[in-house]
């Protein structure tokens, strides 16, 4: 082991391997917000309450401030500055998102969002925004899990993170429109395999896919529709 | 400043027992849920993480952990069926996400995967597991209610021995239990009772179990416990022999079994969320409902 109690860590940040000394009381959250400069993770209550500092570590969401860096040795994170890069722990979760984003935008207009984030820009999901990368990487975690795309299990899922401006309206439905495309996308390509559905039975009942292309249509009118209230403010 | 100067990321259970044995100022982290909100407020004083996550396998909710090849026998979040002995048996280091994720669990006693899907919330379920919550046995955790309800027994090692403590002697009292300074919790192997429920009454805030009461019915008795009253989980041996005696197992012949019964509120504590004697009220009301929801 090193000097000044510092011990060796080696994990996988949004698709780069990182090797690090970080002493044995360094929360995941302070190692990434403080040591590798990823500030888009927010530092909420720092007592496990609020979520706003939730991540994925190998595609399940966790609360960064109350794990320790060193417990993440050999682990996949994923932050909300790495949701739409590539390969990481999620990348059966964003690549298509990604591309799908991209066809929706103008090609050369950068960074491009992940669907998920693009759902809360759509449903205007945010009003000071602090709970927001926590919300979004819950909610990308619940592709996988069995949560209905209802309001009732959305927000029950969603427990776990707090929005003090109370906005929960809008983040359900930013929800719900991120877990329909994500799961009609990845259903099309086969990502959604009943391997994986063993453990989690009833997500098969979920996948609709007689609806994305409405879904789709809907997504764009939508945003259509935020982009022209823009314009007229 | 922090005084943790000391970690070890030990990759066998002997390899822990032994780091643990070394220093008695040691701690021992499973997921950390409890234990990092308690250092972050300093309430903890430790210098040594002996940090267990080196003892786990494959690490997902949905991909539970197969004993195949004898490599994967080491790992400490297995849950594994006895069918012929009636038994369960879950290792110390299975999260709750993935107890409540597990088809053995759900065949096994749907109490149990219930239980364990309306602990915390999702991001903590994802890394806290059910050996963490026995061994700091909160007074207002759900799983030692469930322990007790289902009866079974505590695995437990130490650098010189194993040993099997019955569920109904671990849990001493608040915050304590009937574990050595230099033991670990290996597993629990719970029996299977015939058919059992988990009500909780939640803190809204914090979602631990203002009181949480589990009902199990045996081959040949009750067993009821009650979490969350203030002084540790423990179990209401009166409402168990109102059960049991009761002649005909129908939801009104033990409704009425349970009448007359009282719950001394000497046996809870009062805080500023509830007092004792609503605490004990509450109890009584979620047994009424629990065997009401059964039979």
């Amino acid at each position: 082991m090193s000097n000044a109690h510092q011990f060796k860590l080696k994990l996988q940040v949004n698709g780069k391997q990182v090797s690090q000394h970080v002493a044995p009381d360094t929360s995941l959250i302070e190692l990434l917000r403080l040591d590798l400069g990823l500030t888009g993770t927010n530092q909420g209550c720092d007592t496990a309450q609020c979520g706003a500092c939730t991540v994925l570590v190998d595609g399940q969401a966790i609360k960064s401030c109350n794990v320790l860096a060193l417990q993440m040795q050999g682990r996949v994170v994923t932050t909300i500055d790495g949701l739409n890069l590539a390969p990481t722990g999620t990348e059966h979760l964003t690549t298509q998102a990604t591309q799908a984003t991209q066809t929706a935008h103008d090609a050369n207009e950068a960074p491009t969002l992940h669907i998920m984030q693009q759902a809360f820009i759509d449903q205007g999901a945010l009003q000071c925004g602090y709970c927001t990368s926590g919300m979004i990487m819950r909610a990308v975690a619940m592709v996988h899990e069995r949560v209905a795309i209802d309001e009732h299990a959305v927000a029950l899922a969603l427990g776990g993170n707090l929005c003090r401006c109370t906005g929960y309206h809008n983040i359900v439905q930013a929800v719900m429109q991120g877990l329909t495309i994500l799961r009609a996308s990845q259903h099309l390509r086969g990502i959604i395999n009943t391997d994986r559905l063993d453990h989690t039975n009833g997500l098969e009942g979920e996948l609709d896919v007689s609806g994305i292309h409405s879904t789709h249509d809907e997504h764009d009118e939508k945003h259509k529709t935020i982009k022209t209230n823009q314009g007229s403010l | 400043m922090s005084q943790v100067t000391h970690y070890l990321r030990p990759s066998t259970v002997q390899a822990a027992c032994e780091a643990l044995q070394a220093n008695p100022n040691a701690k021992l982290v499973a997921g950390g849920q409890s234990l990092l909100p308690t250092l972050r407020l300093g309430l903890a004083l430790f210098d040594e993480i002996i940090d267990l996550q080196g003892l786990t396998g494959p690490q997902s909710a949905w991909a539970e952990p197969v004993a195949k090849g004898a490599q994967s026998a080491t790992f400490l979040n297995q849950i594994k069926r006895n069918i012929q002995a009636h038994t369960l048996t879950i290792g110390a280091m299975a999260t709750h996400a993935q107890i409540h994720a597990s088809a053995a669990v759900q065949s096994f006693c749907p109490m149990l995967t219930q239980l364990a899907g309306g602990i915390g919330d999702q991001q903590v379920r994802n890394m806290g597991t059910i050996g963490g919550s026995i061994v700091n046995h909160d007074p207002a955790a759900c799983w030692p209610a469930g322990l007790l309800a289902c009866g079974g027994v505590v695995n437990i090692a130490s650098a010189t021995q194993t040993r099997h403590a019955d569920v109904d002697d671990f849990f001493t009292g608040l915050f304590s239990t009937a574990l050595e300074p230099d033991e670990m919790v290996v597993s629990v192997t719970l029996n299977k009772p015939l058919t059992a429920t988990y009500l909780k009454f939640d803190q809204p805030a914090s979602r631990f179990a203002l009181v949480g009461l589990a009902v199990a019915q045996h081959a040949h008795h009750f067993r009821v416990a009650i979490t969350g009253l203030g002084h540790g989980a423990i179990r209401w041996h009166e409402a168990e022999d109102a059960l049991t005696q009761a002649t005909h197992i129908t939801h009104v012949t033990l409704a009425h079994a349970l009448k007359t019964l009282h719950l001394d509120p000497e046996r809870a504590s009062g805080d500023l969320h509830a007092s004792a004697v609503y605490r004990v009220h509450i109890a009584k009301v979620l047994c009424e409902r629990a065997v009401q929801k059964l039979f």
